[in-house]
């Protein structure tokens, strides 16, 4: 049975972590495996759409940029998806010859573990796989901001780690890796008395990728950018309440292995790219070297974030 | 706000947040996935009259461990698995010369091999062209009673026995009849496609 325990109790311990990739890699390849890939944009679809909203999310938070004054601060947040119950089945199609050719509703990666029986023609019987039955979805990532130069800040997101398993399992397994970059420019330093906040303007792009399969390509590789404005305000007792709005894409590609034919093969996944308006609201307390922030973006696929940043 | 209350909330918040990290990823689950097989039992004809009885057999219990150990499972993980297809095709033809075509028509029927179940008919096939079914898998209109043969044998397996199988190709007609200065020589391979439901004891992050 497939393990990935040591991985599991080392990002556990390190807490840089991405939490769905490294035990459910290779079971989402198990699972994907009982699919041609007709099926297989249905079934991760959530997936990918959690992904993207995730990855966009947590970004920009403070317009207040320092004109000229060096900050450097490392952030660790977590985003999370909540699924809903639309997002827990979709319309799977029968494969393989199966007669008569049937659609059925059948567990999405974040649906029902069960399995989906259909009887079919001459006693014969069509298995569609159970999902994970996840309720969130929680990216965690390590981000750097380093700004004060002419009222801009750099952003960058970074996390990589080495899968491997157990027993069988032992094989590299590929690796996750995490890296986005972007810039935010205090538009509000060019109209100090004009703006009761501050004001700002940027742009993220990252790339996210996540196991290893046979042809040695990624299992599932996926990029989002971001661009957009921002507006915080400093209160007293070290409150910033922030807001900003932003037009977020994602795109998800998938490489996986299938041996539904007696032959493995790569079965690649191209899901169609999503674009979306997002509004944040937000809540940060900015201490002294410290600061503390939750907030909740609504877009087509509303998420949360919260974390802790180190730095001045 | 005091140094030493900054740092409780600190803490606490810390804390929380380390809390919601070790909890996403504690979370079991029995999912049931589904493994693939395909089995395909190979019959070499190579006969000069049109009434010919061709045999393979299937140890279905290899096959089925194999597909099991494959995708890093056992047999008591197996919930339930059942026959999904059949398809057949012609998978060699003599090059040299080429053949003329050949129509055939018979039924390919399933028995057990370890114990008495059946035979039954599997699939008929009619005035089949030997040459168009060449490189094609032609999926196959099942008869109930071979099938539930063969989802017996299953169900046998997952009880712990080694169920094997006798393949029996019966063929009826040929056009034109064979004869020994023309015989039918070709290589002719029915595939079975199976579903095994396979349940495993995962830890899935699930945080929120």
């Amino acid at each position: 049975m497939a393990s990935f325990g040591l991985v599991r109790r080392g990002f556990a311990l390190l807490v840089l972590v991405v939490c769905l990739a490294p035990p459910a890699s290779a079971q989402i390849n198990d699972q994907l495996s009982a699919y041609t890939g007709a099926n297989a944009t249905g079934y991760l679809q959530p997936l990918a759409n959690a992904f993207g909203a995730d990855l966009n999310t947590g970004i920009f938070r403070s317009a207040s940029i320092p004109k000229m004054r060096p900050t450097v601060r490392l952030e660790i947040e977590v985003m999370s998806v909540l699924f809903g119950d639309g997002d827990k089945t979709f319309r799977a199609a029968t494969e393989h010859g199966f007669s008569p050719a049937k659609r059925v509703e059948a567990p999405t990666i974040v649906g029902s573990t069960k399995a989906v029986l259909v009887e079919g023609d001459g006693g014969t019987t069509y298995a569609f796989p159970g999902g994970f039955d996840l309720h969130s979805f929680a990216l965690a990532a390590p981000q750097l901001r380093i700004g004060g130069l002419y009222g801009t800040e750099a952003i960058i997101r970074y996390f990589s780690l080495k899968i491997s398993g157990e027993g069988k399992e032992s094989k590299d397994l590929g690796d996750i890796g995490l890296f986005g970059i972007g810039l935010k420019h205090s538009i509000s330093q060019y109209l100090p008395d004009m703006l009761p906040l501050d004001v700002s303007a940027g742009f993220f792009w990252q790339r996210f990728t996540l196991g290893k399969n046979n042809e040695g390509d990624h299992l599932m590789s996926s990029s989002a950018f971001s661009f957009g404005v921002q507006a915080s305000k400093k209160l007293p007792m070290f409150f910033v309440p922030y807001a900003g709005l932003s037009y977020d894409t994602h795109k998800m590609d998938l490489a996986y292995d299938s041996k539904t034919t007696g032959v493995e093969k790569t079965i690649d996944v191209d899901f169609e790219g999503t674009s979306t308006m997002h509004l944040t609201l937000g809540l940060m307390f900015n201490l002294p070297g410290v600061n503390m922030f939750g907030e909740y973006d609504i877009a087509s696929m509303s998420t949360f974030s919260f974390g802790l940043g180190l730095g001045f | 706000m005091t140094a030493m209350t900054k740092k409780a909330v600190l803490l606490f918040l810390a804390a929380g947040l380390l809390a919601g990290m070790s909890s996403c990823i504690t979370e079991k689950r029995n999912v049931q996935f589904v493994v693939t097989n395909e089995t395909c039992a190979t019959f070499d004809v190579n006969e000069n009259s049109e009434n010919y009885v061709k045999t393979t057999y299937v140890f279905l219990a290899d096959e089925l461990d194999k597909a099991l150990s494959d995708n890093d499972a056992a047999r008591e993980d197996v919930v339930t698995a059942r026959v999904v297809s059949v398809s057949y095709g012609v998978t060699q033809l003599p090059t040299n010369p080429p053949p003329h075509d050949w129509h055939i028509t018979g039924a390919v029927t399933v028995e057990r091999n370890d114990i008495s179940d059946g035979p039954a008919t599997l699939l008929n096939y009619t005035d089949e062209s030997v040459r168009d079914s060449y490189g094609k898998h032609t999926p196959a209109s099942l008869n109930r009673d071979g099938v539930e043969i063969i989802n017996r044998a299953i169900d046998n397996y997952i009880a712990g026995g080694n169920p094997s199988l006798v393949f029996r190709l019966d063929n009826g007609a040929v056009s034109p009849v064979p004869t020994a200065l023309d015989p039918i020589v070709f290589q002719w391979e029915p595939c079975m496609v199976l579903h095994i439901v396979v349940k495993k004891d995962i830890e899935v992050p699930d945080p929120f």
